[in-house]
């Protein structure tokens, strides 16, 4: 049993050192790709700068918190882990803001521990929500066939779905996509107030 | 089609925007930081990524070496 813990602290350590290297020898593309997932992410997020985004999944990463599956790219990894990020912001915002209200003395509907459990929608998290689906409107309001596609992701469609609901060509989605890419990077990579 | 709530139609807008970042050729990135010294960018990006480390380094014992791994599950599921 104990040479069972040893070895799974052995590999612990092992895969946080692999972490650790593979992100000391990312590439100046895989950097700015980070700075960009970190300040898309962070928009959405009142009051955390994307540093704070980068910072924390580095350190979430190299905790060996999350696993790192095999043949998955060092940059997917962080990036899903930013989205974890994202989701655990929200639940501790939520969880908090049930504890204060629970301590003021109004009655609380959900008990601070269930409150991930609680099924009513998280009012702040919406606003958040509609005003980023807002900001992202606004910097494709100039492009008809991007904010098509901008609706059909809100939806859920793949691909293929938002070129049959809009009667988009390969050509037209595949185009608009790269307009997209080449605006959001531009936003997330020079600079988007706050 | 189910309604969906404006927190979960961004998550998969952000979700897909995300992969497209992730997805991006390598000029395209230096193109787009080109308006601001490329190397400062990259130089404020290794700080805070050298940071992230080196506190992990001195504060081991500070991190949830052995969280809950089922928390991660039910994100994945979100």
């Amino acid at each position: 049993m104990q040479s069972h813990n040893v070895n799974r602290n052995e590999e612990a350590d092992e895969a946080t050192a692999a972490i650790a290297h593979a992100i000391q020898a990312l590439s100046e593309g895989d950097l700015l790709r980070l700075k960009a997932l970190a300040r898309l992410r962070a928009r959405s997020l009142p009051g955390i700068e994307w540093a704070d985004v980068l910072n924390e999944t580095i350190m979430r990463a190299l905790s060996g918190t999350r696993r790192w599956p095999p043949g998955v790219p060092i940059i997917s990894f962080l990036a899903w882990s930013m989205r974890s990020i994202c989701d655990e912001f929200w639940r501790r915002t939520r969880r908090e803001r049930r504890v204060i209200v629970g301590a003021e003395g109004t009655r609380a509907t959900w008990p601070p521990d269930q409150v991930d459990e609680a099924p009513d929608a998280d009012p702040e998290r919406t606003a958040a929500a509609v005003q980023m689906l807002a900001v992202l409107d606004a910097l494709f309001a100039e492009d008809e066939i991007a904010l098509k596609i901008i609706t059909g992701l809100e939806d859920g469609l793949s691909a293929a779905e938002i070129r049959v609901r809009y009667g988009l060509s390969e050509t037209e989605y595949d185009s608009a996509r790269k307009r997209m890419r080449r605006t959001l990077l531009r936003h997330n990579l020079r600079g988007w107030e706050r | 089609m189910k309604r969906l709530r404006p927190e979960q139609k961004l998550d998969h807008v952000l979700a897909n925007l995300a992969q497209d970042i992730v997805d991006a050729a390598d000029p395209e990135l230096g193109q787009a930081a080109s308006g601001r010294s490329l190397r400062a960018t990259l130089t404020e990006i290794r700080t805070i990524v050298q940071a992230a480390i080196a506190r992990c380094e001195t504060l081991p014992h500070a991190l949830p070496k052995h969280d809950d791994p089922s928390k991660d599950q039910i994100d994945d599921r979100e």
